[in-house]
């Protein structure tokens, strides 16, 4: 029942300044139904930089939030126990759902019909996450069932295509990302991106956003200009930046660009020695770097999700970058994309 | 009636890369990587008799005298330990193994690399707190101090 009541709540949230975006990503087009202009504001920083008015869309998610008396809506009808993630239990088949366990936030997926439902309950208190990378369950859920895959990864380019780099958290994937971008290569995410696999693997940008840690705000205190906001909390401690008035705003950085073809896994690796190197590692090391963390955040659909990465990481080439206090490591992703 | 095993899906889900073997349990967030002998273990099990599985070992290695059985067998009671693979008495289903290659090499005992960091992920303690209009508490709210990740 709980999607039948969730489908009434969006109809009980929508006014006549509710709005719609379409997103093209991965060779699909989402159309998001915002009931409220709060949060198209929140929620659209990220996503827009995919927005077209002229593709077609083939799925739908309708983006609603808990206010006033709203907060009286009863969208369980018995809810005893979630599972891990928040997992909510006895869907339907091919249906998805999940009450994200800090954030508070509800998604529900019908791959069926290709429907999504996310109903925030306070837009205010949400933490970075949630603003950085908004739909990510959602996303995780339709790449599942369909052609594309979302990855826990970050991805730079250059003109000869895209390095993707995984790591569990704190393996400087992010940091490397943002170095990488300001010294002029091309962003295309600091922590998710989606992946396709024909016909050339291919990684498409999801989020024009990036979260840092205190230490690399300290490593490129060029970034603090750039600060949106704070760390909310404990479990929240990233600070979230605005990528895209850096973008505009500081010289000889790169573009943040939609798609490149995938032709480098980089596995980085944070060292005490002074040089930066890279070198070939294993398909199995890149796979351990990127499946697990990729799989685990996803609540449902892991075991297609690790099967197209494996695909995926048949065809490319993986190194691992052991990252030096030299900062050198833009220069070797760059020459492994050179060689590529 | 020889003992045969099969792999704990959907729990359970991994894929073949190389000749080696990423493993993943969906419901406590570990993750196992198998290479050598204990790739080739897990590639023949699911619903071979374990007898079956020994054989195939001895396709691909030379070992001493009942070496290759005794340490598959305990190998077998690892991954059952693990939750990994479970028995089962029939297997109405296509046994497969991987093919042996044309010079045997010498045998070294079955190992699983296994990790564990990844557990926090799926956040395992459920929801089961709701409040008065029936939505479930965040962690902080249900706890009343900042959520344990």
């Amino acid at each position: 029942m709980v999607f039948e009541n969730v489908s009434a709540f969006w109809q009980q949230n929508q006014t006549k300044n509710s709005s719609s975006l379409k997103l093209v990503f991965g060779g699909h087009t989402t159309d998001v139904h915002f009931a409220t202009p709060r949060l198209r504001e929140t929620f659209s920083p990220a996503l827009e930089h995919l927005a077209s008015d002229f593709a077609i869309p083939d799925s739908e998610i309708f983006f609603c939030e808990a206010t006033g008396a709203l907060q009286q809506y009863h969208l369980f009808d018995d809810i005893n126990l979630l599972g891990p993630h928040g997992a909510i239990p006895n869907l339907p088949n091919n249906c998805f759902g999940s009450v994200q366990p800090v954030s508070g936030v509800l998604s529900l997926y019908d791959a069926q019909n290709r429907r999504g439902y996310v109903v925030v309950r306070d837009v205010e208190q949400l933490p970075n996450f949630e603003l950085a990378a908004p739909l990510r369950l959602m996303l995780g859920w339709m790449g599942s069932t369909s052609s594309f895959s979302l990855a826990h990864a970050a991805a730079v380019a250059n003109s000869e295509g895209a390095a993707l780099l995984v790591g569990r958290g704190g393996s400087g994937k992010s940091t490397t990302s943002l170095a990488c971008f300001l010294n002029g290569l091309d962003f295309l995410g600091d922590d998710y991106v989606a992946l396709t696999h024909e016909p050339e693997p291919t990684v498409w940008s999801l989020y024009r956003s990036a979260k840092v840690a205190q230490p690399s705000l300290r490593l490129h205190p060029e970034l603090s200009d750039f600060v949106k906001r704070g760390p909310t909390s404990e479990n929240d401690d990233k600070y979230l930046l605005d990528i895209d008035s850096l973008a505009k705003t500081v010289e000889d950085v790169g573009n943040i660009v939609a798609s490149s073809p995938l032709r480098a896994i980089i596995l980085p690796r944070i060292t005490n020695e002074a040089q930066t190197l890279i070198r070939p590692t294993s398909a199995m090391a890149a796979l351990r770097a990127l499946a697990p963390s990729t799989v685990f955040q996803q609540s449902g659909g892991g075991a297609i999700t690790l099967e197209k990465l494996t695909g995926l990481i048949r065809k490319v080439p993986a190194y691992e970058l052991l990252l030096g206090t030299d900062g050198k490591a833009p220069e070797g992703i760059a020459s492994v994309l050179s060689k590529s | 009636m020889e003992s045969r095993f099969r792999i704990n899906a959907p729990t359970v889900t991994h894929q073949v890369i190389d000749g080696e073997v990423i493993i993943l349990n969906l419901d406590n967030g570990f993750y196992y990587s198998l290479a050598d002998s204990a790739a080739v273990i897990w590639q023949s099990l699911n619903g071979a008799p374990v007898g079956e599985v020994v054989a195939v070992v001895e396709r691909f290695y030379d070992a001493a005298p009942n070496e290759i059985e005794t340490k598959t067998s305990e190998f077998l009671a690892q991954l059952a330990e693990e939750n990994l693979i479970a028995a089962v008495d029939a297997w109405p289903f296509e046994i497969t193994a991987p093919e042996a290659p044309a010079t045997k090499t010498t045998f070294t005992a079955p190992v699983f690399e296994k990790y564990t960091e990844m557990s926090d992920l799926l956040l395992v303690d459920p929801i089961h707190d709701v409040d008065d209009y029936g939505w479930p508490r965040t962690q902080e709210e249900s706890q009343g101090s900042p959520a344990q990740s």
